[in-house]
């Protein structure tokens, strides 16, 4: 246990042990299954009710992730990995605001550990190269020796802080908000916390607005004409 | 002068990504040189170099991305100049 986190196996599967993190990731995953179920089932030509919204969601995430990455084509193709990370991110994040979060098992945000953090970022890291390579094959790799072979490794450090960028500031943050809100749950164990906890709900969002963004961007550079 | 069509999400992403980038490039040069020091035992040699490698980097990004906005700013004017004639 590391700054009252817990840190136990629930149960194995094979060889594999199996945290209370995985068990949460794995509930969020079937919230989102579920939602993306129930808001696309019997869809119509003329929307009505709920397919409205989830058209207009839908629309405003290609509109918004065309103007971060100044392509509409790859923006419609990358949508769903970074919407997808915006939505696990939140969720995640919102699930350290059950009250005690930090001093359950089983309840602890898991992007409050830096080994989700890690895995998301290093989703984001492989799709901006798939993503350079598949757009500009065999000649991505000369923008690693660009503007000339000197710079390798000032490019290759570059490359390398954006995955850590990414892991370190979401892992921080929230890692940091659930310590202080457990801290002050321990001090004063009714009102105080709850300021704080509200200031988490937005806290929350922007961090999975952030983690988002920063993909978006990744890839987008990489798959630009420019680059 | 052109009118400047403004891209919030661009320039935010853009904001986000110069800070956290320039303090994890010397981060990674300065830890990582720290790291290879104790493990050949060169004193601070190591962690010096990484350092001034994590700044240099740094700088670099810093210039690449006002190389960048400067491009697109000519590009923006010129566009307007050849849209008023």
């Amino acid at each position: 246990m590391i700054f009252g986190m817990w840190d136990g196996v629930l149960f194995h599967l094979g060889p594999i042990p199996v945290d209370h993190l995985v068990v949460t990731e794995w509930v969020i995953i079937a919230i989102l299954a579920i939602g993306a179920f129930l808001g696309t089932r019997a869809m119509k030509l003329v929307p009505t009710g709920g397919q409205n919204v989830v058209e207009m969601v839908v629309t405003f995430t290609y509109d918004f992730f065309t103007q971060v990455m100044e392509d509409e084509h790859t923006a419609k193709k990358y949508a769903p990995l970074l919407s997808t990370f915006f939505l696990f991110i939140l969720i995640s994040n919102y699930s350290g605001l059950i009250p005690g979060a930090a001093h359950i098992e089983g309840f602890q945000p898991p992007t409050s550990n830096w080994n989700v953090t890690a895995a998301l970022a290093l989703v984001t890291f492989f799709a901006v190269h798939i993503g350079g390579f598949s757009s500009h094959g065999a000649g991505y790799l000369g923008h690693f020796i660009k503007p000339n072979v000197a710079f390798l490794p000032l490019n290759l450090i570059e490359e390398i802080a954006h995955p850590l960028s990414l892991t370190v500031r979401l892992f921080g943050n929230i890692f940091g908000e659930e310590m202080i809100i457990a801290y002050l749950l321990f001090m004063a164990p009714f009102i105080v916390p709850s300021a704080l906890m509200g200031l988490s709900v937005l806290l929350g969002a922007i961090q999975a607005i952030v983690f988002t963004l920063l993909s978006a961007s990744y890839i987008g550079a990489s798959t630009s004409a420019g680059h | 002068m052109a009118p400047k069509k403004q891209n919030w999400a661009k320039s935010l992403t853009m904001a986000l990504n110069l800070g956290t980038s320039v303090a994890a490039v010397v981060a990674i040069g300065l830890f990582g040189g720290r790291w290879l020091d104790a493990r050949f035992g060169t004193g601070n040699l190591l962690t010096i170099f990484g350092f001034l490698l994590g700044a240099a980097t740094a700088m670099k990004i810093l210039w690449d991305r006002m190389m960048e906005k400067e491009r697109e700013e000519t590009e923006e004017s010129q566009t307007f100049d050849r849209l008023k004639k």
